[in-house]
């Protein structure tokens, strides 16, 4: 186990996520916030590659890094008329969630005593091509369910952004 | 069978999707005024996938894909309903005038379709993957709909139904990470086979109770219920009608299935067999007592027609879970067999608020003051909906009551059975109010109902009466759709 | 058999709901009179079935059974036997007779009717049904419509009085409901039918039967009334209009009652055994309590309420006590105050149809104004005062025969409640009829002919039973007797 670099990458990105992820929240100002984001999801993709899953990797960087982060940052410039700072969470919101968020970590580190300490898993060759397969086979039904959503969601969003039609009488 | 043939058994949902994008060309073809109409053309889509459906039924059971995708009665029965909602709420949508007045008629269709696609196939899905696909698809689309008057209100309550809905998919996806860890499964009817062996049963235990807990912020089941009033209340009625019924029944299908279909097993024995230390069966049961008691309380003092109704759903959703919790056949038939019911009188109760809103008159509970002498045939059906939804004979909701709580007792779930039924009069509490606002006061404003709303509603009354005196050929096809949940074949 | 008339006596008053809804709005007098009709078919069968009932039978009769719901076994299983039958007789008597009562009714009159003959189907259904199912099917179809005829059609205080009666009645019959599945699931088979329950139920040990037996009690202690339960029913009898009250206290206090035999005693002949003095004490209670409030009202109509629950008790004394006199003395009672009631109630409204106003107090004099109306007035309160000669001296002569065998305190206490009935009977008559005539009520007018026509059968049918019970003891005697056996083992 020991020596694998792979690992250490692993609880670096591991690390980092969270650390953004704790400013996303934090951030007062949401240029800020989505900035952080932005890291956040990159570390992410950064342990998708550390466990051999480069596609996923690649995937989420492309859309969640290149596309959706980059879409919000220009939103939220190009919008003027958006108050541009979050207000504080008040102490009475964010204890009860600091408790629950602690008991939840404090259950799942237990559980985890219960599991073997499995091998890292090797990864040599590249998932990419199973992926394909299994989309185009096992998957089929799941690959195209997503397709119907992608194109709802279209509609969708073309409709709640379209300025509202002056009704005609 | 090559996939293609087994394709075949997706003929419905694929007829919804072509719909759903016809309506949308039509819409951009059409001119304004006509615009109204589009969904007629994802209702004829509706119409038609029942057929087939009906048709490819007689072909049930079949395992496809690999098990992805189980084409049983139990999905069977799901799948027709989530197409008569569908057709119910499509020919609304022409017919009420918030709605047909935006002339996005085409939009509204599609939006519609597509989620009753992903309804459809999540009650067939047989592994996770395609589950959690197919259910994002009816939240997301979900979103929009909510958000689809454009009104801050129903603005407000999209972007609080986007936020608890991608929170608890996040916490779902989470869960099924977990047991897909612990026992390298994400097939159902493999998981049951593999959880009973399974050495790391606390994990598979804990990732299932989380992987539940993102489905029952989707069933709205307390205590992950707080988003439901608001975002029923903001959406357009016409849409909150369809929430209460669609997205819920969706979440109920999958719960159904994974816990019975891949946390059990059930073989000559009339009950399903839960592998030891994974016991859901009292995870649920609490659950269910939670939701129908604090969802009966709160509608008790609410002011609001639709934030008591929401209220109401949710305990109507504590009803129902304690019908999985019962672990047996009867409580699943139970379950479905209430959904069908719930399906007309909830929509039924729902179209009337919506009706009264259409004449102007708001959803304050003041707004159905004396109907039943200004517009005896709303006021009438109302009242049959409203008994129906309190548990009275003859009526659907009674015999939903019945065969789950019997299926409870039957499993010496004893507490839960008493504390159902003190519900079932707890909830006679604000029935009995909208009852007495509608009869027992008056009003001399006149209530017009919109086209076609009338044999609507006396189509969902009468079909409440009927199920609930014909109610054997519906019971044993929910009892033979339950059947087949965790045996392998 | 396969005449299938209990179903024709049940449901054609259902189908005539239907075609008073039929009925165009305007045409009011033909509303009542396919009301009218449409509940005489079933009065005559009730009569017919009465000339072929085979008295020396203890088994149920003109029985009718078909597969309702096989999934679970639910029948269509309709028959009568000694313990039902007077009072299938009794209910299709009132219904026509409220129907004739309610011929001054303006508002909302097509509903009305439709609502009263809907409860008639239900109420039969409850005195006939033999599958627990459908009993409880046609127990709860009574609750809603008697809710909307007190809710709409009723006094100042309607609403809260409408939903206290469904709450009440409504948790009581839960209780039922669970019940009903815990023995549904315990007999192997599953089933409903009640003849086969009445063979395995006594199986049960005793704790489960105490169990069962006090959810049964719950839920038909509350449609007694038995105290404590018993606050509903002031408050729904004195907003009600006249013909609601009749039936509630006529035939809906019955069902109670009835319950009790039919399903406590029948089913769970130990646990009845062992409660037996409970439900005396309870009775007790009842007649005492009843007749001491009563005598402090001063609302003509809360006032006979207050004497239904009295009443009430001897029925339960009676039956309690497991003796041939007793357990045929309450039964009678049941249908004796039946009778006795639905004419103090169809006097009350007589009273205030005039005067709009039931205070006690606002009376006097009216013998001389109205001497017919005071003739028959004194039958029926000589009748619930227990005067021999009249129907209700029997019942409680009986019962009281009976009971004291067992429970020599409990009736002596409750010969008291005999003595208190008569004091504030009479003080009532007094109170209304005798010293000088309220000036108010000068040209007070006499009771009508249609008035009249609702209450001489009644009071031939006092009279009648008084001189000559013999026929509806005959009529009740095998069945009880075989009940009681059941419950004493032998």
């Amino acid at each position: 186990m020991k020596g694998n670099p792979a690992i250490i990458v692993f609880w670096l990105c591991a690390m980092l996520t969270l650390l953004f992820a704790v400013c996303v929240i934090v951030a007062r100002d949401l240029v800020r916030a989505v900035t952080a984001l932005l890291f956040a999801l990159l570390m992410t993709a950064g342990m998708y590659f550390a466990l051999g899953a480069d596609f996923l990797g690649a995937v989420q960087i492309v859309l969640y890094v290149g596309g959706v982060v980059v879409l919000v940052l220009f939103g939220v410039m190009l919008t003027r008329d958006v108050e541009m700072t979050v207000p504080y969470l008040g102490f009475g919101q964010f204890l009860p969630a600091l408790i629950v968020a602690g008991a939840v970590t404090w259950g799942l580190w237990h559980l985890a005593d219960f599991l073997p300490r499995k091998a890292f898993p090797p990864v040599h060759r590249s998932v990419t091509p199973i992926l394909g397969e299994l989309f185009m086979k096992k998957y089929i039904v799941a690959f195209e369910v997503a397709s119907v959503l992608l194109v709802g969601v279209l509609i969708g969003a073309a409709y709640l952004v379209r300025r509202e039609v002056r009704r005609e009488e | 069978m090559t996939i293609l043939s087994q394709i075949r058994f997706l003929i419905p949902e694929i007829i919804v999707s072509a719909g759903a994008l016809t309506a949308l060309v039509a819409n951009a073809l059409l001119e304004s005024k006509e615009r109204i109409q589009t969904p007629y053309v994802v209702l004829v889509s509706f119409a038609t996938a029942l057929l087939t459906l009906v048709i490819l039924a007689a072909d049930a059971p079949q395992k496809l894909l690999w098990g992805t995708y189980m084409f049983d009665a139990y999905a069977v029965y799901f799948k027709g309903f989530f197409l008569v909602l569908g057709t119910v709420i499509a020919l609304l949508a022409v017919h009420t005038p918030s709605i047909s007045s935006l002339q996005s008629g085409g939009e509204f269709a599609s939006l519609l379709g597509f989620s009753i696609v992903g309804a459809m196939v999540a009650a067939s899905a047989g592994d996770f993957i395609t589950m959690v696909v197919a259910v994002e698809t009816v939240s997301m689309l979900g979103y929009v709909l909510a958000g689809f008057t454009r009104t801050r209100l129903s603005r407000e309550a999209a972007v609080k139904y986007v936020l608890y809905g991608a929170f608890s998919t996040a916490i779902s996806l989470f869960g099924i990470s977990m047991i897909f860890w612990a026992t390298g499964q994400l097939e159902f009817k493999q998981l049951s086979a593999v959880v009973q062996i399974s050495p790391y049963k606390q994990f598979v235990f804990a990732g299932l109770i989380i992987f539940l807990t993102g489905l029952f912020f989707k069933a709205a089941a307390v205590p992950f219920h707080m988003w439901s009033p608001d975002v029923y209340q903001g959406s357009p009625t016409l849409v909150t009608a369809y929430f209460s019924v669609g997205p819920k029944a969706a979440a109920f299908a999958v719960i159904g299935r994974v816990l019975l279909d891949g946390f059990a097993r059930r073989t000559m024995s009339v009950d399903w067999i839960v592998p030891p230390g994974i016991d859901w069966p009292i995870v649920i049961a609490v659950i269910s007592a939670l939701t129908m008691t604090v969802g009966n309380l709160s509608a008790l003092l609410q002011k609001d027609l639709k934030r008591m109704l929401a209220y109401s759903s949710i305990a109507h959703a504590g009803y129902m879970l304690a019908g999985f919790a019962a672990k047996n056949v009867i409580g699943t038939s139970g379950v479905l067999y209430y959904l069908g019911a719930y399906l007309l009188m909830n929509l039924g109760a729902f179209f009337v608020v919506l009706a009264v809103e259409e004449t102007g008159k708001g959803t304050h509970l003041d707004s159905i003051r004396g109907l039943g002498w200004t517009s005896p045939l709303a006021g009438a059906t109302m009242a049959i909906f409203l008994l129906s939804l309190t548990g009275i004979p003859p009526f659907a909701g009674f015999v939903g009551k019945l065969v789950v709580f019997g299926a409870v007792v039957k499993s010496k779930l004893y507490w839960l059975a008493v504390l159902g039924v003190l519900n079932s009069v707890i909830s006679l509490g604000y029935y009995g109010l909208m009852l007495k606002k509608i009869y027992l006061e008056r009003s001399d404003e006149q209530v017009i109902l919109p086209r076609v709303y009338s044999p609507v509603l006396v189509a969902l009354a009468a079909l409440t009466v009927f199920l609930g005196i014909c109610f054997n050929p519906l019971i044993e096809y929910t009892a033979h759709g339950a059947k087949l949940l965790g045996v392998l074949f | 058999m396969g005449s299938h008339l209990l179903s024709w006596m049940t449901f054609l008053p259902l189908a005539g709901a239907v075609l008073v809804l039929l009925v165009p709005r305007s045409r009011k007098e033909l509303m009542k009179w396919v009301a009218l009709i449409s509940t005489l078919p079933s009065l005559g069968i009730s009569v017919y079935l009465l000339t072929q009932f085979n008295f020396s039978s203890s088994s149920f009769q003109f029985v009718e059974k078909g597969l309702w719901i096989p999934a679970f076994n639910i029948h269509y299983y309709m028959g009568v036997d000694g313990l039902s039958m007077p009072m299938v007789f009794l209910t299709t008597l009132l219904v026509t007779i409220c129907i004739i009562a309610s011929w001054r009714i303006d508002t909302g009159l097509k509903g009305y009717l439709a609502l009263f003959l809907m409860l008639e189907t239900g109420m039969l259904g409850v005195f006939e049904a033999l599958d627990f199912f459908l009993f409880y099917v046609f127990w709860e179809v009574g609750l809603f419509p008697m809710y909307f005829i007190i809710g709409i059609w009723g006094g100042p205080r309607k609403e809260y009085a409408a939903i206290k009666f469904f709450l009440y009645t409504l948790f009581g019959s839960v209780f039922m409901l669970l019940s009903m599945l815990y023995m549904y699931f315990t007999t192997n088979p599953h089933t409903f039918d009640l003849t086969v329950l009445m063979q395995s139920a006594a199986g049960y040990p005793l704790r489960i039967q105490m169990i069962l037996f006090a959810a049964f009690y719950i839920a038909f202690s509350i449609k007694v009334p038995v105290f404590p339960f018993h606050t509903w029913l002031p408050d729904a009898h004195v907003e009600a209009p006249t013909a609601g009250s009749v039936i509630l206290a006529g035939i809906l206090l019955k069902m109670g009652t009835y319950g009790l035999l039919r399903f406590n005693y029948q089913l769970l002949p130990d646990a009845t055994r062992a409660a037996a003095y409970f439900l005396a004490v309870m009775g007790t209670i009842n007649i005492v309590y009843g007749a001491l409030v009563a005598m402090a009202q001063t609302d003509f109509k809360k006032l006979v309420a207050y004497s239904s629950i009295s009443h009430m008790g001897y029925v339960l004394l009676g039956i309690a006590s497991l003796t041939d006199q007793g357990i045929i003395g309450g039964t009678m009672q049941m249908f004796n105050h039946g009778v006795i009631t639905a004419m103090l109630f169809l006097i009350v409204g007589v009273i205030y149809d005039r005067v709009h106003h039931r205070d006690l107090n606002r009376f006097g004099g009216l013998a001389s104004a109205m001497p017919l109306y005071a003739g028959i007035t004194s039958i029926a309160f000589f009748a619930g005062m227990g005067l021999p000669g009249l129907n209700g001296f029997i019942s409680e002569a009986l019962t009281f025969l009976g009971a004291f065998k067992i429970y020599k305190i409990l009736t002596i206490i409750s010969a008291t409640g005999v003595v208190l009935t008569a004091g504030y009977m009479l003080w009532t008559m007094e109170r209304v009829f005798l010293g000088p005539l309220n000036e108010a009520y000068k040209g007070i007018k006499e009771i009508s002919a249609r008035e009249m026509l609702c209450l001489v059968p009644l009071a031939v049918i006092v009279v009648f039973l008084g001189i000559y019970p013999t026929p509806l003891i005959d009529l009740m005697k095998a069945t009880l007797i075989a009940i009681k056996g059941g419950v004493l083992g032998f």
